[in-house]
């Protein structure tokens, strides 16, 4: 316990003696005490509560997200696009010359550049 | 030699529950459990905001200590001592009236209502004795106010001060000097001889 001065002695005994009282609670047991019965529940699950809706905003953004990158990665690239066009037109192309022309034709035709085909469709007579 | 008749033991009082025992019990929902700290604690804690706060809705403030002590129990460290944390509420709810009523007040410097016990009146050098503690207690600032009430009407070890206001211990040793000095001479202007 702190020592005091003789002088300080004097005035804290002083104050300890004549220190105010409080008026004396009216009932205030009861209320507490309902008022803690009234905030338990909202105290104690408040935080359960808050869990949920600390972890609600992560899993709707994680949803979104998956959602997002599934259909992208569903979705063809525009390269991967535009070469099975390709292959798609040069197998239109070879089928259509080798229906129609014969093989010496047709291999003429095929090895013409990807853009000349219209062309080549013309230099052969038919 | 005839044995003499031994004298009865007293019984063992029954073991009073510990802080520890009792916020256990309110952690596992038992709000019955609670009732024992309030009876525990009401005395000091009703005592600390009628020193730091005068007897303004003091009702009021008691129970918002005890509430905020309610809904902080979860977070209550074990190995902290209890009556230092309900302190420290004390302290805060104190603080926080003082803040929303410190310009209405500094206006109107009445006289708060003084205090009698239910079982006799005091007398009336008592009752001005009391009156004029707690206008010397206005009279400090409310950092050498928190420290005289805690340390010397509240007789709390320096060190626990301390730890309730989160201050140096040598921070607690010069408020007090201060606030001592100038209550001091408030009682000396009032013709109190110390």
């Amino acid at each position: 316990m702190t020592r005091f001065s003789e002088h300080d002695e004097r005035l804290v005994t002083f104050l300890r003696r004549h220190r105010p009282v409080p008026p004396p609670p009216s009932e205030l047991e009861d209320q507490v005490m309902g008022a803690i019965a009234t905030a338990s529940c909202a105290a104690y699950s408040l935080p359960r509560g808050r869990w949920r809706r600390r972890l609600a905003i992560p899993a709707l953004a994680a949803s979104v997200l998956l959602v997002w990158g599934g259909w992208h990665s569903l979705q063809p690239s525009p390269k991967e696009e535009s070469q099975a066009l390709a292959t798609v037109e040069t197998f239109l192309a070879d089928t259509w010359f080798g229906s129609v022309y014969s093989a010496d034709d047709a291999s003429l035709a095929a090895a013409l550049a990807e853009d000349d085909w219209l062309l080549a469709v013309y230099a052969v007579p038919y | 030699m005839p044995l003499e008749p031994t004298e009865a033991l007293p019984e063992p009082l029954p073991l009073q529950p510990t802080d520890g025992d009792l916020i256990r019990q309110c952690l596992d929902g038992n709000t019955e459990a609670f009732r024992g700290l309030y009876q525990r604690y009401q005395g000091i804690v009703r005592a600390t905001l009628h020193q730091l706060c005068d007897a303004e809705a003091l009702d009021d403030l008691t129970q918002e200590v005890f509430l905020r002590t309610w809904r902080g129990l979860p977070r209550f460290r074990q190995s902290a001592r209890f009556s230092t944390w309900i302190y420290r509420i004390t302290w805060n709810v104190a603080t926080d009236c003082r803040r929303q009523r410190g310009r209405s007040r500094s206006q109107r410097q009445g006289l708060p209502p003084l205090a009698t016990t239910d079982h006799a009146a005091p007398d009336w050098l008592t009752l001005h004795y009391q009156d004029l503690v707690q206008r010397g207690l206005q009279q400090l600032n409310w950092q050498h106010r928190s420290v005289v009430v805690l340390h010397d009407l509240e007789q709390l070890p320096q060190k626990e001060v301390a730890a309730i206001l989160d201050i140096p211990v040598g921070t607690v040793k010069s408020r007090l000097h201060h606030g001592r000095i100038t209550l001091r001479q408030f009682l000396q202007r009032e013709g109190v001889q110390l």
